[in-house]
């Protein structure tokens, strides 16, 4: 590689950087479905003084890819929450690994039969590629097991979903009716996003925001509203943390620095200073590691071979030669 | 360790008495997982409840570890965040504590039941087996060899155990070594080993005590004359008056030999040589006749062959022995054969040396273990009156000093065992023995030991495999030992009694007290 090419990829950087530095002005931001203008300027910040009481849901799932057969998919996928306040874990409900099969040519089947079965109607939109739906269908799984946590929860407690709650097509609709459901009964509902690709015209604004945010109100908690209207915020919880995140509110609740404080009375415990400890846990009780996905693989190779099948058999679906490449 | 059939119950652990599960490792090393908030002490002994082979393991702690779940960048995060938190006087907490943080211990194996039998560790248990801590019925195994002298009870980490541990007799004559660091309880440990002879009245043992803390006992604690069976069991010699019952002590001119004094002087070559020739030209009497005539004198009688500076010297070490307040010159006064008698009839003799200077305590020594392997080197010759004899075991403190080289008490430490004459050397530095000697003694007493270099000399010499244990060696406190000798399952960790309450249990077994000189002269 010549400087020439390092050059080009460096001009971008450099761009990208130097637009940081003294942005202000109006952007454009894009999601999925759509997106919003926004005018990022530093009077939008606002600090707010935390809370230390609060009760609540986190929901999270887990997916892998245990298998690819170019054509097929071998997925597994499991889902839980924790309901804990700002002293401690209260209970668990950890569901079961599920291992589900999705072909190319019947993934628009498999979707919508999956969508039916979950919330009893057609999906709004179709994921495209294998990958996408079985994320979609973990993300469907997540908010049906989140109606399932707000049954067991009082006025006045958060649902805290990981991930965001505006800008996912496939979801959409669950979203809103859980966003119902939670106003109903007196619950608030949240999106926390631990990732943000926000990002537009060359400015990545998660870092824009951060970067202001923690020189205007240094050692303090602040909030910045990306959208009002969706009630797409960005926030740091705890004075001290190194992070900031998305945090999305449900569009139909007004107290958003209630809600705030309620969420940063569970962000103060310094193994994640700044990220609410219950979607810690839960992230760490759901998550498929990769050696999960490698037993699954091994148990069902075992099974093929029991049943007759051979090894060149196997490898003449499954082997990727980058594996052989290392 | 094999035959005898033990009763295994492998119990369904839960709760408080279940401590972890086996994670892994090799046959050399077991490792567990076991919850942050349960405290495991090196050390303690386990058992791992192998129930897919109905086994039950013994494991010993040998190390213990910091566990976390996720990485390890966690635990540096998050510790940074808390020093960041301290440094700004803000508060903050840790949840789920329990669940994300852990601790493993590190173990190695002792063994394992199977069928009833204890086998060696030719095993491993199952992968996640329970690991508990061991409790009193899991020990059967072990009070088959308890012995009959008791010297304590078995010890896992700091905690007792209500099982007996001690030495079976049988084994004195294959010599004891006691290692310790002062104010361990080495003394503590004599006074209770003494006080279990009292008591069974099988073996003879003699204490040599230079520092005068057995008879009276130290600040606070009681002695050997303090042993309700002392006035039946405990005779006493001292050649200074002792606030109880004893005996002088004396030591006849004409019972030193040539041998007894290259034991606490060196000699040149031709020094050794004019000994030699003076115990050939005047037997017993060599000493006494190196003392009173002149040198010129002895110069004509060995008509010139030794010069009179060789002479002169000797004779200057030779008064200094006739000199000394226990060298008696009347061949019929000596303390030493009623000292044996004692010691034959299974009693325990202490020779109270304090006051004297380290040759003279070293020459009483050396004298009586001569004496005592002599007498059980010719009654060898007669197997009926050989087979009557009790194993007698000689203690002596600082024993590197006469363990270095050649003498009586190494010779003892070579052919004693075929003559049931036992060594029991207590020392600070067991590598400053000679290890060949040292290679002789198989029942080990340790009682913690800081330098490196002695551990490793024990190590070395050991029955067992103690290298594992290091960490437990170094960790050992005040009255905590670990007792080796072959057919011991492992080295046993064992707490020893504290010798006050120990003879508590001998009362109501006092015999008629001991008369002042009984037999002597």
């Amino acid at each position: 590689m010549d400087e020439k090419t390092f050059g080009r990829a460096f001009c971008y950087i450099e761009e990208v950087m130097n637009r940081s530095r003294g942005f202000e002005g109006e952007v454009k931001v894009k999601f999925d479905n759509g997106g919003f203008d926004i005018r990022l300027c530093n009077d939008a910040f606002k600090k707010f003084g935390g809370g230390d009481r609060a009760k609540g849901v986190a929901i999270d799932g887990s997916s892998f890819k245990i298998l690819d057969g170019l054509s097929f998919i071998i997925s597994s996928r499991r889902v839980g929450y924790v309901v804990a306040d700002e002293k401690g874990v209260i209970r668990k409900k950890i569901g079961d690994m599920e291992i589900d099969t999705l072909s190319k040519q019947g993934l628009k089947d498999d979707f919508k039969e999956k969508y039916g079965d979950l919330m009893d109607s057609v999906p709004p939109k179709i994921p495209d590629s294998m990958d996408e739906v079985n994320d979609a269908i973990r993300g469907l799984e997540e908010h049906v097991m989140a109606r399932e946590a707000m049954e067991t929860l009082g006025e006045g407690d958060v649902v805290m979903m990981d991930g965001s709650l505006e800008g996912n097509k496939f979801l959409s609709e669950i979203i809103k009716e859980n966003c119902n459901i939670a106003v109903e009964r007196g619950l608030h509902l949240v999106g926390i996003c631990k990732r943000s690709d926000l990002y537009t015209n060359k400015l990545p604004v998660l870092a824009w925001v951060k970067k202001r945010g923690d020189s205007i109100f240094a050692k303090q908690r602040w909030y910045y509203p990306l959208s009002r209207e969706r009630r797409v915020y960005i926030a740091k919880l705890h004075p001290f943390s190194k992070f900031s995140f998305r945090i999305d509110i449900n569009p139909m609740e007004e107290d958003v620095e209630g809600i705030l404080n309620k969420i940063s009375a569970f962000s103060n415990d310094v193994s994640y200073m700044g990220y609410p400890y219950p979607l810690a846990e839960i992230h760490r009780d759901v998550v498929i590691t990769s050696e999960d996905g490698l037993y699954c693989r091994k148990v069902l190779r075992e099974m093929a071979l029991k049943s007759g099948f051979t090894i060149d058999e196997w490898e003449d679906i499954f082997f990727d030669y980058h594996e052989y490449l290392g | 360790m094999s035959g005898k059939i033990y009763s295994l119950t492998i119990m369904s652990i839960s709760g408080d008495k279940m401590l972890g599960r086996i994670i892994g490792k090799n046959s050399t090393e077991i490792v567990f997982r076991y919850p942050y908030g349960k405290n495991v002490k090196i050390g303690e002994i386990l058992a791992a409840e192998d129930e897919e082979n109905n086994s039950l393991f013994f494991l010993r702690v040998i190390d213990l570890q910091y566990g976390q779940e996720g990485s390890e960048r966690w635990g540096l995060r998050a510790a940074g965040e808390m020093m960041m938190l301290d440094e700004m006087e803000q508060p903050y907490s840790m949840r789920e504590k329990e669940r994300r943080l852990f601790k493993i211990g590190v173990c190695a194996p002792l063994g394992y039941i199977h069928d009833g039998i204890f086998r060696k560790p030719k095993a491993i248990p199952s992968h996640f087996s329970k690991v508990r801590r061991a409790d009193g019925g899991d020990y059967e195994f072990l009070k088959k060899d308890a012995g009959d002298i008791e010297i304590g009870r078995l010890r896992s980490g700091e905690r007792e155990v209500d099982v007996v541990v001690g030495l079976a007799g049988k084994l004195i004559p294959y010599h004891i070594g006691i290692f310790a660091t002062t104010g361990m309880g080495k003394s503590n440990l004599m006074r209770v080993f003494a006080a279990s002879v009292m008591g069974n009245g099988k073996y003879g043992l003699l204490i040599i005590d230079p520092h005068g803390e057995y008879y009276e006992g130290g600040e606070g604690t009681k002695g050997l004359k303090h042993h309700p069976m002392a006035g039946s069991a405990l005779v006493v010699y001292s050649p200074h008056h002792l606030s109880g019952p004893h005996n002088t002590l004396k030591i006849s001119a004409y019972e030193i030999t040539v041998g007894d004094v290259q034991n606490i002087f060196s000699f040149t070559d031709a020094q050794r040589d004019a000994l030699y020739a003076m115990a050939s030209r005047f037997g017993k009497e060599w000493l006494v006749k190196l003392c009173e005539t002149e040198s010129d004198e002895l110069v004509n009688v060995f008509s010139d062959r030794i010069h009179s500076m060789t002479f002169n010297v000797l004779k200057r070490r030779a008064e200094r022995i006739i000199e000394s307040e226990i060298i008696h010159k009347d061949e019929s006064v000596a303390a030493t054969d009623t000292i044996l008698g004692h010691l034959n009839k299974g009693k325990v003799v202490l020779v109270d040396t304090s006051g004297l200077y380290e040759y003279e305590e070293l020459l009483v020594g050396v004298i009586i273990a001569r004496k005592i392997l002599t007498y059980n080197k010719n009654a060898y010759r007669n197997k009926e009156k050989f087979g009557k004899l009790p194993p007698v075991l000689i203690t002596m403190e600082e024993a590197q000093r006469v363990l270095k080289g050649e003498g009586a008490f190494a010779q003892i430490a070579r052919e004693g065992r075929k003559f049931k004459v036992g060594l029991c050397a207590i020392t600070q530095q067991p590598k400053l023995v000679k290890e060949e000697l040292l290679s002789q003694f198989n029942t080990f007493f340790i009682l913690g030991l800081a330098d490196e270099g002695d551990r490793n000399m024990i190590k070395s010499s050991a029955k067992q495999d103690i290298s594992k244990i290091e960490k437990e060696i170094q960790t050992l406190e005040a009255g905590e030992a670990l007792i080796t000798y072959p057919g011991a399952p492992f080295a046993i960790p064992a707490k020893i009694y504290w010798y006050d309450d120990y003879i508590k249990k001998f009362r109501g077994t006092e015999k008629e007290g001991m008369k002042v000189d009984d037999g002597f002269y």
